[in-house]
């Protein structure tokens, strides 16, 4: 992404009105192999497998 | 990150390396977890020992994939505690600061920093700054960060760490606030013009920005950087390859259409989101605000209502005050206590570690000044 200064934004696009946008792919899938809402399982599978695990702790907002 | 960096194919060979937990912190059903790992900023990302069921690095905020990669590398050492004195120190640092040790964390990252490889260094300030605005060091923080930003290859944890040293330079007082200040603003400037940084943390540089010209008196610059921020937003939200991903920069959107003075700037891209993620309730609360901002109560009190038709966990809580406010603004004092005694009864039934006490406490108050 370049330097961004006023002038070079102006043309920018804005995002089309609703029901105006460019069809858009599926929702994107997750590269990583998440477990949903489960700590109980991730540690299982963690302790079987002898690895550390990664949370995303996250809002929906 | 769920929209933008977790979706990128080139995290794929990370997969192995660990088991992989999502936790939606709104859910009741990950109150047990939230009393085990209490999470103060959204998102935070964790490394936990499964052995011990411990936290050994924390993480609160966002990450590109190269980050990203670099901080499991650091979470691995930090699990297994097997690393060269440098990067132990670092390790040591961040089991502290998992450990919500933050005073301790911050003093070891700070006893790291000589012994670090260069390209560490920079995750160690940020990380050693963040500790110190989160255990409320606002001082120790701003000067911290005056005496090491500036020194700071320009890249994402420069610009991370210049709006964590500004907002605890905001949080003082007199010659030491006003010496921070001219020290770590130009740097907010310089950042927020810096390449390869995420959007959602561009978006936070163009928002302090916009704080500093209001407190500087400056309405005709916090409108011009107003309208460069949300130019810049519309712009990356154009780009988007997914509802998903254009729906991430909304709350950013309606930020700063509503600081530009034009809140309706946001409609479109809403309504957008809301055809397009029919079960999410984020994008109909985001046309109350903008509703609300722009004078439109009645529409606003639409769309809170199909917002709070969708809401789990304590969202709700804010939905029910934007809801009150709407009422009160219609005159309707009646409908707006019954809202928030609603909001309260709820409020009480959540877990406590999803009870947000400053929330509760804004109800309280909101619900006292219409009786």
């Amino acid at each position: 992404m370049g330097v961004l200064v006023a002038g070079a934004l102006a043309g920018v696009p804005a995002v089309a009105a609703a029901g105006e946008s460019p069809k858009m792919a599926e929702s994107p899938k997750e590269a990583l192999p998440f477990i949903e809402d489960d700590y109980a399982r991730a540690v299982r599978e963690a302790t079987k497998n002898k690895l550390p695990i990664f949370v995303d702790a996250w809002a929906p907002w | 990150m769920r929209a933008y960096v977790f979706t990128d194919a080139s995290l794929k060979k990370q997969a192995g390396r660990f088991v992989w937990l999502s936790i939606d912190t709104e859910k009741e059903k990950n109150a047990s977890f939230l009393a085990k790992y209490p999470v103060e900023s959204y998102p935070t990302l964790m490394v936990i020992d499964p052995t011990r069921e411990q936290a050994v690095l924390r993480w609160p905020g966002s990450l590109n994939a190269a980050q990203l990669v670099k901080l499991l590398d650091d979470g691995e050492r930090a699990e297994r505690g097997n690393a060269s004195a440098g990067l132990g120190a670092l390790a040591r640092a961040d089991r502290l600061n998992a450990e919500g040790k933050k005073k301790e964390a911050a003093a070891a990252y700070r006893a790291a920093l000589p012994q670090l490889p260069a390209d560490k260094r920079p995750r160690a300030i940020e990380s050693m700054l963040a500790a110190l605005a989160m255990a409320n060091e606002a001082g120790a923080c701003a000067k911290d960060a005056v005496e090491l930003v500036p020194t700071m290859p320009r890249g994402p944890s420069f610009a991370n760490a210049t709006g964590t040293g500004i907002g605890c330079a905001a949080e003082l007082k007199g010659d030491e606030r006003a010496h921070a200040m001219a020290v770590l603003a130009p740097l907010c400037d310089e950042a927020v013009k810096l390449p390869g940084l995420l959007a959602d943390d561009r978006s936070a540089l163009f928002e302090t920005l916009v704080d500093l010209r209001q407190e500087a008196g400056d309405a005709a610059g916090k409108k011009a950087t107003a309208a460069r921020w949300l130019a810049f937003l519309e712009g990356e939200a154009a780009r988007a390859t997914s509802p998903e991903q254009r729906a991430a920069f909304d709350p950013h959107r309606v930020n700063a259409a509503l600081a530009l003075g034009e809140p309706l700037r946001a409609e479109a891209a809403l309504k957008q989101s809301e055809h397009d993620l029919p079960a999410d309730y984020n994008p109909p609360a985001r046309l109350g605000i903008i509703y609300r901002a722009a004078g439109r109560f009645d529409d606003g009190l639409a769309a809170v209502d199909r917002a709070l038709g969708k809401v789990y966990g304590p969202r709700a809580m804010r939905l029910y005050d934007l809801k009150a406010d709407l009422q009160i603004k219609k005159g309707d004092r009646a409908g707006a206590r019954k809202t928030l005694e609603k909001a309260l009864a709820q409020a009480r039934a959540l877990p406590v570690e999803q009870r947000r006490a400053q929330s509760v406490a804004a109800i309280e108050k909101k619900l006292q000044s219409v009786q």
